[in-house]
């Protein structure tokens, strides 16, 4: 990381100087400098610039009276203003709580859910913070009156992806945000000749703490078009026409970059990336063996980061090995990780953050298992385990890798609760078969074949997903009910 | 990056480099700076010099993408004068963002060499 002299215009002795760590890498790696590189859409912005913006916002919190830890939600598209406040946000030592620009069209929601004595973003109340074309903040806000305790500790909020339940707020201080920074960073391999594709949103853990921060951190050129990230043709021509170099990604990605044909030659091309997000299915990691991408493992409770991958080893439920932190399996098969990864706590719109102790053993809800080299395999959530009406535990996430070898080639099964029994729905690649896994599939649930109640057959590619490209199990069971009633 | 096409540089200007003295860029509404290939400025107009609050006088025989405007050391804006010198072709426009007294200011950028008199230009305007 580069390094630098404290700045000139800071006071002396004031309580701003707590955050001299941070302010170090900022100063240090930003000022009059060329590198890193923020191209977003239209607009390219050196360091030099990204600078000078952030020490306008910071005139600006100072302006509204902000002070170290009030919370500021960052509600902007990705942009330099979104950087330039990042920087900011992070020098004050405010509680930073970054989230998609659409949440802004409800302001009253946010008030209440966060509290925040700011918002940046384009509104009109006096508390919400816009800036001009030029990406310089409006000075017309007004510090917002809050009621929770402020934790000048925690620099961000940050939301995580709900996919297996309902989405929950991590309090992430800078001792985990500055371990796991550090702690990934020699292994990232990032330098100032690399050029970032950015396609992870940035108001997400594993976009901003796994991607976004090392890149800037490290001088390099991050590219990113909002048309782009849905559109793997347009993230292609933008690679290619900025010689990216490193791109992280989820393996929904992966699959879509893959499918079209420039892409698996691209992605073999590209000298690193993180794969992450969710877990990797056997043909993504056949894609991902001749590159030199690698997988990475975590949840936003970690901070994110928990483990990495070598380049190249992949394989199908693929974790890595642990980064900056301790593993371990319990007896119940759950995946569990200690550091200063750990979350400092929880945000609560009732009461603000409940912290936790630093020292723990965090349960990552994951199911994992060692394969006889050693390796730990992701095998499934185990919060999509579920009772029986006779209080049995279904741990779907196991019995679903055992069916897996049992069924036919090309078929995987999912199982769902359904009043006390279990529907299973049997996915295919192909078009489904009805009953043509029936007899395998009941051999290998043994005596919980009993309590089987539906089994529906379904093309694979039209079960919902998440936005991670998992099955979402939520909505897969929730049409089921809708189709069923239809018939009924 | 895009070439000319989109340039904001009027025809009449690219098509007279070899003739453009001081007097004429002063008095052109964007801001021209004429560099040698090694970025050494050679000229470097009124408006450029009111826009970055730099005198002429400091920023002429300065090497413009290190001592006068070092947040374009960076291979997209040096990295490209130099391929473009070296290949005797330089014709790019695009989107950037110099601070300016201390605010960062949106402009575009114009890198051009003048394949007649083999001079090489950056002319800037405000977004």
């Amino acid at each position: 990381m580069l390094k630098g002299a404290e700045p000139p215009f800071m006071e002396p002795g004031s309580k701003r100087h707590d955050n001299a760590l941070w302010r170090d890498r900022l100063y240090g790696g930003l000022r009059a400098r060329a590198l890193p590189l923020v191209m977003v859409d239209d607009h390219t912005i050196p360091a030099a610039s990204i600078w000078t913006g952030a020490r306008l916002w910071i005139e600006a919190f100072r302006s509204a009276g902000l002070e170290r830890g009030d919370r500021v939600v960052l509600a902007l598209d990705p942009s330099p203003a979104w950087v330039q406040v990042l920087v900011a946000a992070i020098w004050e030592g405010l509680t930073l709580i970054p989230l998609p620009s659409q949440a802004l069209r409800k302001p009253d929601d946010i008030a209440s859910t966060f509290d925040p004595a700011l918002v940046v973003g384009c509104g009109k109340a006096d508390w919400i913070l816009g800036h001009d074309s030029d990406f310089a903040p409006r000075p017309d806000a007004r510090k917002r009156e809050t009621t929770l305790p402020t934790d000048p500790e925690i620099r961000l909020v940050m939301r995580t992806s709900g996919s297996s339940g309902q989405p929950r707020f991590v309090a992430i201080s800078d001792e985990n945000l500055l371990s796991v920074l550090d702690s990934h960073e020699a292994h990232l391999g990032l330098t100032d000749r690399d050029v970032c594709l950015s396609i992870l949103p940035w108001h997400h853990a594993f976009g901003l703490v796994i991607d976004l921060l090392p890149a800037l951190f490290a001088g390099a050129t991050i590219v990113r078009s909002e048309r782009a990230l849905r559109d793997p043709n347009l993230q292609l021509d933008l690679a290619i026409a900025n010689n990216v170099t490193y791109c992280s990604m989820v393996p929904l990605h992966v699959e879509r970059l893959a499918q079209i044909g420039r892409g698996q030659e691209w992605l073999k091309e590209l000298s690193g990336g993180v794969v992450g997000g969710a877990p990797i299915s056997s043909h993504q990691a056949s894609i991902l063996k001749n590159t030199r991408l690698r997988v990475g493992y975590g949840q936003t409770e970690a901070s994110p980061g928990i483990a990495l991958g070598e380049p190249g080893e992949w394989h199908e439920g693929a974790i890595g090995s642990p980064i900056g932190c301790e593993i371990k399996l319990d007896e119940r098969g759950h995946l569990l990780c200690r550091g200063s990864n750990a979350c400092a706590g929880f945000w609560h719109a009732d009461r603000g953050i409940d912290r936790l102790p630093t020292s723990r053993w965090l349960d990552t809800g994951d199911l994992a298992t060692r394969d006889s080299q050693g390796k730990l395999r992701f095998i499934g959530r185990a919060d999509d385990s579920f009772k029986l009406s006779n209080g049995r535990l279904v741990e779907s996430a196991l019995i679903e890798r055992k069916l897996a070898n049992a069924l036919p080639e090309g078929l995987r099964a999912v199982l769902l609760p359904a009043e006390g029994k279990i529907d299973v729905v049997v996915l295919s690649k192909s078009k489904p078969e009805n009953g043509s896994a029936e007899s395998a599939l009941r051999l290998s649930l043994g005596p919980l074949a009993d309590y089987v109640g539906q089994v529906h057959y379904l093309r694979e590619s039209a079960a919902p997903k998440t936005a991670k490209g998992d099955i979402d199990r939520l909505a897969l069971g929730a049409n089921l009910r809708t189709t069923l009633r239809a018939a009924a | 990056m895009t070439t000319t096409a989109q340039t904001f540089v009027p025809a009449n200007v690219l098509a007279n480099l070899s003739t453009l003295d001081r007097s004429k860029a002063d008095s052109c509404n964007f801001g021209i700076v004429q560099v040698d290939d090694s970025g050494k400025i050679l000229l470097y107009n009124n408006y450029q010099s009111e826009l970055g609050g730099v005198p002429v006088s400091d920023a002429e025989g300065k090497i413009f993408f290190t001592q006068i405007a070092p947040c374009t050391n960076n291979a997209m804006f040096f990295g490209t004068f130099k391929k473009g010198v070296a290949g005797g072709a330089l014709d790019v426009t695009f989107n950037y963002t110099f601070t300016f007294k201390m605010k960062p200011t949106n402009v575009q950028v114009h890198m051009y060499r003048d394949g007649v008199s083999g001079t090489n230009w950056v002319f800037v305007n405000r977004a």
